[in-house]
């Protein structure tokens, strides 16, 4: 924990790593089958593109 | 100079900690229906996966960037939200990575539970994009192998023809 003397240099030398306020958790609805998601592995590796 | 896309780090050491990457965007699968049968339902050509939740970097939502610590710690970040976290070392067993142009698709399988998510660099050219995700390719290599699918003939044959 930071103390009173906390000054904008002192936030800007600490790496982004150690900055995190927050947490995208991964909700269960991402998740699937790995007999699926090898599916879809080929169908992807085999796009000339991925962008979205 | 203020172009999209353009995240304001320093590209390479930053303090011999870490290495940066600027990220356009970040993507994670949704899965449409898990409990599909597999197959016939597919027509050639559609994506099975056809939704992906979508996060653009720019000034309101936050920067994407895409992080590797020494310590072999691999980071998404919008920000100072952190939209992945994961250590590189022994990663093998359940991640893999496959590059096109300057793209990577990430597949993580833990537990039998499978996720997909995908990234794209940016740059102030398409030519400086894909030499992010190339730097990128050779630092993630150090700890895993990353498929190249255009110079993989053996990965190609498993595309059915039309």
């Amino acid at each position: 924990k930071f103390g009173q003397g906390t000054s904008r240099e002192l936030m800007q030398s600490i790496p982004r790593y150690l900055q995190i306020n927050e947490i995208l958790l991964i909700s269960d609805q991402e998740f699937l089958p790995c007999h699926v998601m090898d599916q879809h592995w080929k169908f992807y590796v085999g796009c000339e593109e991925l962008t979205l | 100079m203020a172009e999209a896309g353009k995240v304001p780090l320093s590209l390479g050491l930053t303090g011999g900690e870490a290495t940066e990457w600027p990220l356009q965007r970040y993507a994670r699968c949704i899965p449409s229906n898990t409990r599909d049968p597999p197959g016939p339902s597919q027509e050639a050509g559609t994506a099975p996966c056809p939704t992906w939740k979508v996060f653009d970097s720019n000034e309101e939502s936050g920067y994407l960037v895409l992080t590797i610590v020494i310590s072999g710690h691999f980071f998404i970040f919008q920000g100072q939200t952190l939209l992945e976290g994961f250590s590189l070392v022994g990663s093998k067993d359940w991640l893999k990575i496959v590059r096109r142009m300057d793209c990577l698709l990430f597949g993580t399988t833990i537990k039998d539970k499978s996720r997909l998510f995908r990234v794209q660099f940016s740059g102030e050219s398409k030519e400086q994009a894909l030499e992010h995700c190339c730097s990128c390719v050779q630092k993630l290599a150090q700890y895993i192998t990353v498929q190249v699918p255009d110079g993989n003939i053996q990965e190609l044959q498993l595309i059915p023809g039309p």
